[in-house]
């Protein structure tokens, strides 16, 4: 187990580092590397001296403009592991792990909330799904579910936003907590914090749930026929007692094991709807690193997005034994067969594979 | 194949949202390649016919800029089905020679190549994507496909070669390879047709993810904008302010509602091809 | 001093700054200030409804009646921008602009069209003394006002701003300025060059936003005045000489210093101090050490900052805003009209001119000829009357310019006489002759587009800030246009701060964009916008890419940026030589056609009569004051005595 734990580690670590690999050559290779356009405009500034251009810039990229390459390969890979991801371009002496950590909060509220709901509200429609299925009221919820998880989310954030935000005031037009409420534990400021993430929260899940409610049926559906269930009911266990222990129970590890996977994901899902909503979030502050060019803010935010999906992913493959009893040794869990399970049946949600 | 056809179909003509789906589909691919010949803009466009209601001219009334929202519409169903096959297809292309390669190769190869396909797999693709379309800045439809599968790919690699490993223990391709047939052959006559279906299936998914990302791209300004497309359509329309009155709401609601369209028939007629593939289904 | 990267120093991170007072000083930094205000205000004009509309509104029917209930103690402004990245630092690039104005007072509202009159803020009385052949004295005499921290406001502090404004290069009155004594510590005492006008130098004045002494004077040496002094007297002779002196780089380290320093707090001096802000609000509370507080009855102010144009127009429609600064399409134009609560008024930046900026430095536009032929391919009338549209409102509105040039059509008027107007080039709308123009130069027009002389596709790239409903739809406009013809055209749209640096470093083939500003009444400060402020404003920057030195006809080989700033600085209007420089300078632009320049249009503001009434009436010179940030007309209503709580 130790042993298993030691290389999920290891692998995840050459994750991470080949995403700030790819970061640093991101910068680096760039057209007209904004390196030297940095410095180059610092020197025509004047005041300052070579050295202290060279410190700034050095500052401002976490790494050393002049060095040979591969030095200042590592000396990015090494500032980045401890957390120094340089500073932000187009606020000045401002820290980017700084700026992350104030917009992470608000994704990882927003994220984690219209995970839980869509999740909850998918599990319940797909059991119902499952359980009634030659029923007609089924099929049309069914139709009604698979359309909902085609439409892309950020057309329904636009439609929300105008109707309840914009023109009748029911929520609130932007932000994450009205001005008027002090950050802390108290309840005006959380219920401030609540009725804001509404609106995203809402955009995500209309357009997410319908996925896991097919998921969850596909999963119920194939329990349902599985043989311990036919015999389960072959001993004339009641149908109350079938469907709770048996068929409930077994439907839903493969759909634990997706909820956590996906919580890395949505931290890059989060992009377009917290961007409509003007919403603080991680997402939001890539939007507005890459439409100001500010590249190492830029790159801070992907490295930040793709950690939460190493981070999670690892965490699922750590604790996947401990929830589902029939897998004896750790490590079997194939998150790929989890995902192309979705795939099969046509329920991966419409991001295809982009969330 | 013509059994394959065959059993889409009846597949289909069992599911109508399905069926309906393929039908939408096939009309968009219509439009898309004779779309140019039908549809034209008005080279000098004019404020002065600016959002006229529908009519029969103007079947979803007019824009900002005075242009038929319809021909618009038809017009732009071409760049985006372009951008979001070719991306799908180069997708399904590396994602599937990858997976066969691996699979059936093994070896070093395989595990080296599985490692770089795990990374891929578990970088976020869209951040990626919105990361290096702001870099690239291209209005080139063949590097913005590029860039739409720049992950993409990895999920199928690793559920085809996982396919083709099965395969490879399975009897007639110990039987084709005691034949002496070269990879190649093996590869394309026996593996391939194995994994097709669901390659398909994951095409349609994909085409899906293409769309969504590119249309995403071109709302938020972040990819450079040239002719008509979707996206700026709704851009424009929403920067105009085109939700305000009943009369200019269609130059907004309409690209919209092309893209929901096109995009729930794409997931519906997955849904035929799900079936096709999973006998298990059909059964139920 | 006007310096390379400068305009980082003030760029805004977070809104749409109030136009600064237009004048030729107004350089770099304040421009910048002008720059987005102006431009965004003048986006609400851009698109101004033509005709009435008569559909129905969507939201007409569903608007709630709220806001009515009891007294409204808050006043809400509507604003487009990003409150995500936030200085309490005016010289820090994200300077949250919204405090300008209302914590942080301007010595003076310039009273527009009169440069020498003004509404006194922060000076009670500014006085104009001595010769102007040994130079001028303005005195600005202070008033009792007191900064949040308790502390009085002094002249040091107006010292101080002055000194930073002068490192930073944002105020050009240091090109004209001989001293500046605080002889006590309510007076500040400017002394000019011999043979400056102080009319030319007072919205100089007018716009400093004193900070407080007690948290920036230690960023200033003891030597910093004679440092800027002597800098500027070597920029006087040469401006390259300037940056790299020992001055002039003593001067600069100071202002770099000056604007990455992060106050904690804002220490401010206005009627409104600030009391929370976040990502998307800010709320203030009423001062009452400001000097003339009992002026303001509105206890609470608020922003609310949304991050595009299209959130800001149904939350103005349905009454969320009592006032709202944004560029607004003629659809939002002709809805606000119909709203009986709703009053668009004219905005104090008055007028721009819009139009096409060419990369001089980017093949095929360094052809003279190129630059014709695109001028004939593109119907102005049209562009004007049918995308920018016409006010119903009357006044102002959208006008096509007649002869191309940067000088707005009311100013010709006044400073070229008929036959000089009639000598210049009309480019009316003829693409036959464009065709045949460019296929003089040797373009093709093959099947698969235009092929230029040197055998390569010609395509175009047409730059705009994003999110600006005129641009937005003016480029698309062009795009469709040129693709139409056969000129691959693509639309690129980066956020403002992008597209400005684009812009002056020189990174782009065509901008749609102002090209000139302002109703101001001297014609050559107009050009040292596209001239000066777009093009080599610095070495770095070549902006336009016109000159650096070229020959103008009638003026000689000139360097363009220099030339143009002097001469609307120091050459005394309603004078021969002033008549023929700006007949000389506007031949040159209609025939060299650096800028094409398409119309002109004045920008509008709405307000909402549903919680406030008694709003200044209609043409009120309020309403066409120029201030710093974007709400100054709204907090001089206010202290005017305007502006109530129903």
């Amino acid at each position: 187990m130790t042993r298993y734990i030691i290389r999920r580690l290891a692998s995840a670590l050459a994750v991470v580092y080949v995403v700030i690999s790819i970061s640093f050559f991101m910068i680096r290779l760039m057209p007209g590397n904004p390196m030297v356009a940095l410095e180059e405009q610092l020197q025509l500034e004047g005041g300052l001296t070579m050295q202290e251009i060279q410190a700034k810039v050095s500052a401002i990229y976490a790494l050393q403009p002049h060095a040979p390459l591969w030095q200042q390969y590592f000396t990015y890979v090494a500032h980045a592991f401890q957390g120094n991801l340089g500073q932000s371009v187009s606020d000045p002496g401002t820290s980017v792990v700084h700026i992350i950590a104030g917009a992470l909060p608000w994704t990882i509220f927003a994220v984690s909330l219209s995970l839980l709901l869509s999740f909850a509200l998918g599990v319940g429609i797909g059991s119902f799904m499952a359980a009634f299925q030659e029923h007609r009221s089924a099929k049309i919820v069914t139709l009604i579910v698979s359309f909902l998880g085609a439409v892309p989310n950020y057309l329904v954030a636009i439609l929300l936003l105008y109707f309840l935000a914009d023109l009748h005031h029911v929520f609130p037009l932007g932000g994450a907590y009205s001005a008027s409420t002090t950050p802390g534990l108290n309840l005006p400021f959380l219920s401030s914090a609540c009725v804001h993430a509404a609106l995203p929260v809402a955009a995500y899940v209309i357009t997410s749930f319908g996925g896991w409610a097919l998921t969850m049926k596909g999963s119920a559906t194939s329990v349902l026929g599985a043989e311990y269930v036919r015999a389960a009911q072959a001993w004339g266990l009641g149908r109350r007692r079938v469907t709770q222990s048996y068929v409930g129970r077994n439907a839903m590890l493969p759909m634990v094991t997706s909820l956590a996977l996906s919580l890395g994901f949505m931290f890059g899902g989060s992009v377009f709807i917290e961007t409509y909503f003007t919403y603080p979030g991680i997402g939001y502050y890539l939007i507005q690193s890459v439409t100001n060019r500010d590249y190492s803010l830029m790159m801070g935010c992907f490295l930040l997005i793709t950690v939460a999906v190493v981070v999670s992913n690892m965490l699922v493959d750590l604790l996947y034994p401990l929830i589902d009893p029939r897998i004896q040794g750790p490590g079997k869990v194939q998150r790929v067969k989890v995902q192309s399970a979705a795939k099969d049946s046509g329920t991966l949600p419409q991001s295809g594979g982009l969330s | 194949m013509s059994s394959f056809l065959r059993s889409l179909w009846t597949a289909a003509r069992r599911d109508k949202a399905a069926m309906l789906g393929g039908v939408i589909i096939t009309m968009f691919i219509m439009l898309a390649v004779f779309g140019p010949l039908i549809a034209h803009l008005n080279p000098t466009p004019s404020g002065a016919n600016a959002y006229r209601g529908p009519s029969i001219r103007d079947p979803l009334g007019t824009d900002a800029l005075g242009q038929n929202v319809l021909a618009e519409i038809v017009l732009g169903t071409r760049p985006v089905m372009e951008i979001g096959l070719l991306a799908a297809l180069l997708t399904v292309s590396v994602g599937v020679v990858i997976g066969l390669v691996t699979g059936y190769v093994g070896g070093v190869l395989d595990s080296v190549v599985m490692r770089i396909t795990d990374v891929f797999l578990t970088i976020p693709g869209l951040p990626l994507i919105i990361v290096i379309a702001s870099l690239v800045q291209s209005s080139n439809p063949l590097v913005l496909a590029l860039i739409l599968s720049v992950t993409a790919w990895a999920g199928l690699a690793r559920a085809v070669r996982s396919q083709a490993l099965s395969l490879r223990s399975s009897d007639f391709l110990e039987a084709a390879r005691l034949q002496g047939l070269p990879l190649h052959d093996v590869v394309i006559r026996q593996l391939l047709p194995n994994v097709g279906p669901y390659v398909a299936i994951h095409f349609l998914l994909d085409v899906t993810g293409a769309i969504y990302a590119e249309v995403g791209l071109f709302l938020l300004g972040i990819a450079p904008v040239s002719g008509t497309n979707w996206g700026e359509m709704i851009n424009v329309a929403m920067s105009q302010g085109a939700l305000f009155t009943t009369r200019s709401m269609y130059s907004l609601l309409a690209p919209m509602a092309a893209i929901v369209i096109l995009q729930v028939a794409f997931v519906f007629f997955a849904r035929a091809l799900d079936v096709v593939f999973n006998p298990r289904l059909q059964s139920q | 001093m006007p310096r390379p990267g400068l305009w980082t120093s003030i760029r805004s991170g977070t809104t749409p700054p109030r136009l600064a007072a237009a004048t030729s000083h107004v350089r770099t930094r304040n421009t910048l200030r002008l720059g987005r205000r102006h431009a965004v205000a003048v986006v609400a004009a851009i698109l101004l409804a033509g005709g009435a509309l008569t559909g129905t509104s969507a939201y007409a029917a569903s608007r709630r009646s709220h806001g009515h209930a009891a007294h409204a103690t808050t006043f809400t402004f509507g604003r487009q921008g990003s409150l995500l990245t936030r200085s309490f630092n005016p010289y820090n690039p994200n300077w949250v602009n919204f405090l300008s104005n209302t914590a942080m007072m301007q010595l003076a509202f310039q009273r527009p069209f009169d440069l020498l009159g003004y509404y006194p803020e922060l000076a009670s009385s500014i006085t104009i003394s001595g010769s102007m052949a040994t130079g001028r004295h303005i005195t600005v005499t202070l008033q009792r006002d007191q900064w949040t921290n308790g502390k009085p406001l002094t002249s040091a502090d107006v010292f101080d701003s002055f000194l930073i404004e002068g490192a930073g290069g944002g105020n050009t009155i240091w090109i004209d300025l001989k001293n500046v004594t605080t002889p006590n510590a309510h007076e500040i005492v400017f002394t000019l060059l011999p043979g400056i006008l102080a009319d030319q130098v007072m919205p100089s004045i007018d716009t400093i936003i004193p900070v407080p002494a007690s948290q920036y004077a230690h960023l200033l040496p003891a030597s910093l005045k004679a440092e800027l002094l002597a800098d500027y007297r070597i920029y006087r002779k040469s401006p390259t000489n300037a940056s790299s002196s020992t001055v002039g780089k003593a001067v600069a380290a100071v202002d770099k210093a000056v604007v990455a320093f992060s106050p904690a707090r804002l220490i401010s001096d206005g009627p409104y101090e600030l009391h929370a802000i976040n990502t998307s609000e800010i709320l203030m509370s009423k001062w009452r050490g400001f000097w003339d507080a009992s002026a303001f009855t509105i206890p609470t102010l608020k922003f609310t900052v949304l991050g595009s144009n299209n959130a800001v127009y149904p939350a103005m429609l349905s009454g969320a805003f009592d006032e709202t600064l944004v560029g607004m399409p003629k659809l939002i134009v002709g809805q606000a009209e119909h709203t009986p609560h709703l009053t668009l008024f004219k905005n104090g930046d008055g007028t721009t001119v819009k139009g096409l900026f060419f990369n001089l430095r980017q093949y095929p536009f360094n052809m003279r000829g190129v630059r014709q032929a695109i001028a004939e391919l593109i119907n102005r009338q049209a562009l004007v009357n049918d995308v920018w549209g016409q006010f119903r409102s009357g006044a102002g509105g959208a006008q096509v310019i007649k002869y191309p040039s940067p000088i707005s059509p009311t100013i010709q008027a006044a400073y070229l006489t008929s036959t000089q107007v009639d000598r210049l080039n009309p480019y009316n709308y003829d693409p036959t002759a464009a065709r045949k123009t460019l296929e003089g130069l040797g373009f093709k027009d093959s099947s698969g587009g235009w092929v230029m002389p040197n055998g390569k596709p010609f395509d175009v790239t047409i730059m705009a800030p994003s999110g600006w409903s005129g641009p937005d739809l003016a480029s698309t406009y062009l795009g469709t246009l040129f693709n139409g013809i056969g000129i691959h055209a693509q639309v690129v749209e980066p956020q403002y701060e992008q597209f400005y640096s684009d812009l002056t470093g020189g990174n782009f083939d065509m901008i749609y964009f102002w090209t000139s500003c302002c109703e101001i009444t001297n014609p050559l400060s107009e050009l040292t916008l596209p001239l000066s402020d777009y093009n080599y404003s610095s070495p770095s920057e070549p902006g336009l890419g016109i000159g650096p030195v070229t020959t103008i006809p009638g003026i000689g080989r000139v360097n363009v940026s220099n030339a143009i700033t002097r001469e609307a600085a120091a050459v005394p209007i309603a004078t021969k030589r002033f008549d023929k420089l700006v007949y000389d300078w506007v031949r040159w632009f209609n025939s060299a056609l650096p800028v094409y320049d398409i119309g002109f249009q004045t920008a509008f503001s709405v307000y909402d009569t549903s919680r406030f009434t008694d709003w200044p009436p209609k043409g009120s010179p309020i309403f066409e004051t120029q201030t710093q940030g974007s709400q100054g007309q709204e907090i001089l209503a206010m202290q005017e005595g305007y502006i109530h709580a129903r």
